[in-house]
């Protein structure tokens, strides 16, 4: 048995970078449109629009269409359950964190969270 | 970086830790460039600004009609920038609605309501006598700070200075990203003790106050304040943005 065994498992649906930077803008604003997360994750549209199809698959998100101006505007928000997981996952984090480096510095300062959408 | 193996109900993953300082650099810039969005769309600033220094300095041209009329047109066409930019950075950038404010927040907005209501009536109720007090407030106050700097003509002006320190106090106290508030911070200062000494130039030279650029800076303070900042306020967002595809890589 590895010595490892025991550290908590961050769940993997978070932790990929792509999809944990979406999680990131989104916990930090009530919503944001599909312009705005490309700009910040510096992803390319085909692989936010993949990320995105999963994430609200897993019932982390919450994704609106609506059309302005003629055009299809995609605006994301964090359902109830998104904002547990992250949640979920920075204290994961820290935990791996405190017990690998005994470090007591939370993994992205002081996240608090308020569920976006009721 | 560190590598974790983590063991699974039936499996071992081994997990890439990506919790160096870079990456942990990389979330709170999102989480900073995210919640300070709607503040750092800098070249409405900047179109305002401008708008304002064509105006405040007008009056220096006043003999050349040439000169008047390219003010006036930079005018117009910074007020039309105004209200076309949100369009443009809707487009470029894109859109955050922000999150409603917390019980605390609300119970401090309310409170300046409360508060700043009773103050503004007051204010219009008494605006001439409260006026004369200002101004005599204010008048006591250069009247001692000009003797101080040895100014008993009154050369130096105060505002563009106060203005830069009052904006490097607030910054001070409410500094949220400690690396990038830093940053403004020290763009703050370095505006402050720049207009300290374009101010107290005159104290020295003299023949500065009929130089045309100081006079365009003495009048157009704070329309050059406006755009120096909006500058800067662009600059942060597009620089805080990845430039390419960070995640992807």
């Amino acid at each position: 048995m590895n010595e490892n065994e025991s550290l908590p498992s961050p769940n993997r649906l978070v932790h990929e970078p792509a999809r944990l930077a979406i999680l990131v803008v989104l916990s930090s604003c009530a919503s944001a449109d599909f312009v705005f997360l490309q700009n910040a994750t510096g992803l390319s549209k085909g692989n936010l629009s993949v990320q995105l199809t999963n994430l609200e698959e897993s019932g982390l998100v919450a994704i609106t269409k609506k059309i302005e101006d003629r055009k299809t505007r995609t605006t994301v928000r964090l359902s109830r359950q998104g904002v547990t997981e992250i949640e979920e996952y920075w204290k994961t984090m820290d935990a791996i964190r405190a017990r690998m480096s005994g470090a007591k510095r939370p993994a992205l300062g002081r996240l608090k969270l308020q569920p976006a959408i009721e | 970086m560190t590598t974790l193996s983590v063991y699974n109900i039936n499996q071992f993953v081994n997990i890439n830790c990506t919790f160096d300082e870079a990456n942990r650099d990389r979330l709170r810039r999102l989480r900073y460039v995210t919640e300070n969005f709607q503040y750092l769309k800098g070249l409405t600033t900047v179109a305002f600004g401008v708008s304002l220094l064509a105006g405040s300095i007008a009056d220096l041209f006043e003999q050349s009609w040439l000169i008047q009329l390219s003010l006036w047109t930079v005018q117009g066409a910074s007020v039309v920038g105004m209200f076309r930019l949100p369009k443009y950075y809707q487009r470029r950038f894109g859109e955050v609605e922000h999150r409603p404010m917390t019980r605390n927040e609300s119970i401090a907005l309310a409170g300046i309501f409360f508060v700043g209501i009773p103050v503004l009536l007051v204010g219009v109720l008494f605006s001439r006598p409260l006026g004369r007090f200002v101004e005599y407030i204010c008048a006591g106050i250069s009247y001692r700070l000009h003797p101080m700097l040895a100014d008993p003509n009154h050369l130096v002006n105060f505002m563009p200075i106060l203005f830069w320190l009052l904006l490097l106090v607030l910054s001070i106290s409410f500094r949220r990203n400690q690396r990038i508030d830093l940053r403004r911070t020290s763009m703050l200062f370095g505006g402050t003790l720049i207009w300290t000494v374009v101010m107290i130039l005159p104290l020295h030279y003299p023949h500065l106050e009929n130089v045309t650029w100081w006079k365009v800076l003495n009048a157009g303070w704070f329309g050059v304040s406006m755009i120096l900042i909006g500058v800067y306020e662009h600059l942060t967002l597009v620089f805080l943005l990845p430039r390419a595809s960070e995640v992807e890589q």
